[in-house]
């Protein structure tokens, strides 16, 4: 007779927080995301929703620590093999450098040229946002 | 080289990073999930600050200045 298996990480993970709370919570991000990029750089306004993100991520990620009970029970996600992901990681790092130092912008556009042709978009640069925001919370928030 | 193909280069790069998760799902753990890449990120205190202090870093640059 097989016993039965423990829940797996991913279900784990889920009952931590109840549905609505984080339907909410990524609601809210959203709408800061969308709040965050009508604001301009080398402003009062971009400086202040940047540093607000950072408050914000800090506080979430400290609350979810104090109030995670299951995480020393909870397993560490399934080991794989991470080659993959260096070969990615390292190219686009190098095809960062590569463009950054080239020097010409128009030719070899860096990440934060795209990004800047993308952010006189309100939209596109909330999606943006809200991704960082997104990233931050799968690295602090879980 | 032109600049067309420096944005294919950065659409390749992006189709990378999206294959690789991908990737890690349909061969069912063969490969790191992203959900593990973010976890060795953080798995110790020394690395937690280092990536909150990169994270910041990315949202500084990008969003305020």
């Amino acid at each position: 007779m097989r016993r039965a298996e423990s829940p797996p990480a991913k279900v784990a993970a889920r009952s931590r927080w109840g549905r609505w709370p984080r339907v909410a919570l990524f609601a809210g991000g959203a709408a800061y995301a969308w709040f965050a990029a009508g604001s301009r750089p080398f402003s009062t306004g971009g400086d202040a929703a940047t540093a607000g993100a950072f408050a914000l991520m800090a506080v979430l990620a400290a609350v979810v620590r104090v109030t995670d009970t299951q995480a020393v029970s909870r397993p560490p996600p399934a080991k794989g093999r991470l080659l993959a992901w260096v070969v990615a990681v390292a190219c686009m790092v190098g095809w960062e450098l590569a463009t950054l130092f080239a020097g010409n912008s128009h030719l070899f556009p860096t990440a934060s040229d795209l990004y800047n042709a993308a952010a006189s978009s309100r939209l596109a640069k909330s999606v943006v946002f809200y991704l960082w925001l997104l990233l931050g919370w799968g690295l602090f928030g879980r | 080289m032109s600049r067309d193909l420096a944005l294919e280069i950065w659409c390749a790069v992006a189709l990378g990073l999206v294959s690789c998760v991908v990737l890690a799902r349909v061969t069912g753990g063969r490969y790191a999930t992203l959900r593990r890449v973010l976890h060795l990120l953080t798995a110790t205190r020394p690395r937690t600050a280092a990536a909150f202090l990169g994270w910041m870093w990315v949202g500084w640059h990008l969003f305020a200045r």
